[in-house]
């Protein structure tokens, strides 16, 4: 039997790739440093690292997932206003009590360009605080 | 100047509009995060992250980074992020970061990163 895990993309299986896509603006960036507790006017130039990664977290929330570890490389910084789209590919899938565990790839894209490549586990709630 | 042995801290309590305002930046509306676990909103690693000092530098350009969520913190939970500076080379540093809460590591990481010029963009 093939073990799968709902997600907001329907139930998914080791193999399904999820993907998503953004692009934030001088004013998202600002509100993400107040946010962080570094509140600046300044005009960004990049995107804080946290944001090129935040739309992998977006996936990470659509399975209800709790990083346990992850693991990025980052090629090159990525320019405010660029369209980053993040691929969160499911590689294991281990059920067990409460929680499946669950190990993945992960990119974020500028087109065809792969700029972050990396690969986390941890697990997936199926009790309570879960999606279902 | 980010020299080696350079050590900067800070110190937040994650509430829970920070919480649902760092959803709506991310995308990221686990229902964890949003429903919370027994009774108390988790916050996004994201989020844990997002006040450590050298990430949140527009002159500081991350390379990599490996890191290791130990437990949840929860809203109203105050959290410190340390980061300290191990190595330089020129532009390029290594650092280590770690988040406690009251009583223990909730995250502990390594990451590189390349300083640039803070006026254009220039290896520094």
């Amino acid at each position: 039997m093939v073990t799968t895990i709902p997600s907001a993309h329907g139930e998914v299986a080791v193999g399904d790739v999820l993907r998503t896509s953004r692009t934030y603006t001088v004013d998202e960036v600002r509100e993400f440093r107040g946010l962080s507790g570094y509140p600046d006017n300044s005009e960004p130039r990049y995107l804080p690292y946290l944001l090129v990664v935040a739309p992998l977290t977006e996936l990470g929330g659509d399975i209800d997932y709790l990083s346990g570890r992850m693991t990025w490389a980052v090629t090159r910084p990525v320019a405010v206003g660029e369209e980053i789209t993040a691929e969160l590919e499911i590689t294991r899938l281990e059920p067990g009590p409460g929680v499946t565990k669950i190990a993945f790839d992960a990119r974020i894209r500028c087109g065809d360009e792969v700029v972050v490549s990396g690969t986390s586990k941890g697990v997936v709630l199926v009790g309570e605080g879960a999606r279902r | 100047m980010i020299g080696a042995g350079a050590a900067l801290s800070a110190r937040r309590t994650v509430s829970d509009d920070d919480i649902a305002a760092c959803a709506r930046l991310t995308g990221d509306f686990g229902a964890h995060h949003i429903g919370g676990v027994a009774g108390r909103k988790v916050a996004q690693g994201l989020l844990t992250l997002s006040g450590t000092p050298l990430l949140a530098d527009d002159g500081v350009h991350v390379t990599g980074m490996d890191l290791r969520f130990l437990a949840p913190v929860f809203a109203g939970d105050e959290i410190t992020t340390s980061v300290t500076v191990d190595t330089r080379d020129g532009a390029d540093i290594t650092f280590t970061v770690v988040v406690t809460n009251a009583t223990a590591e909730v995250l502990r990481g390594t990451g590189t990163a390349r300083v640039l010029d803070q006026s254009n963009g220039h290896v520094a």
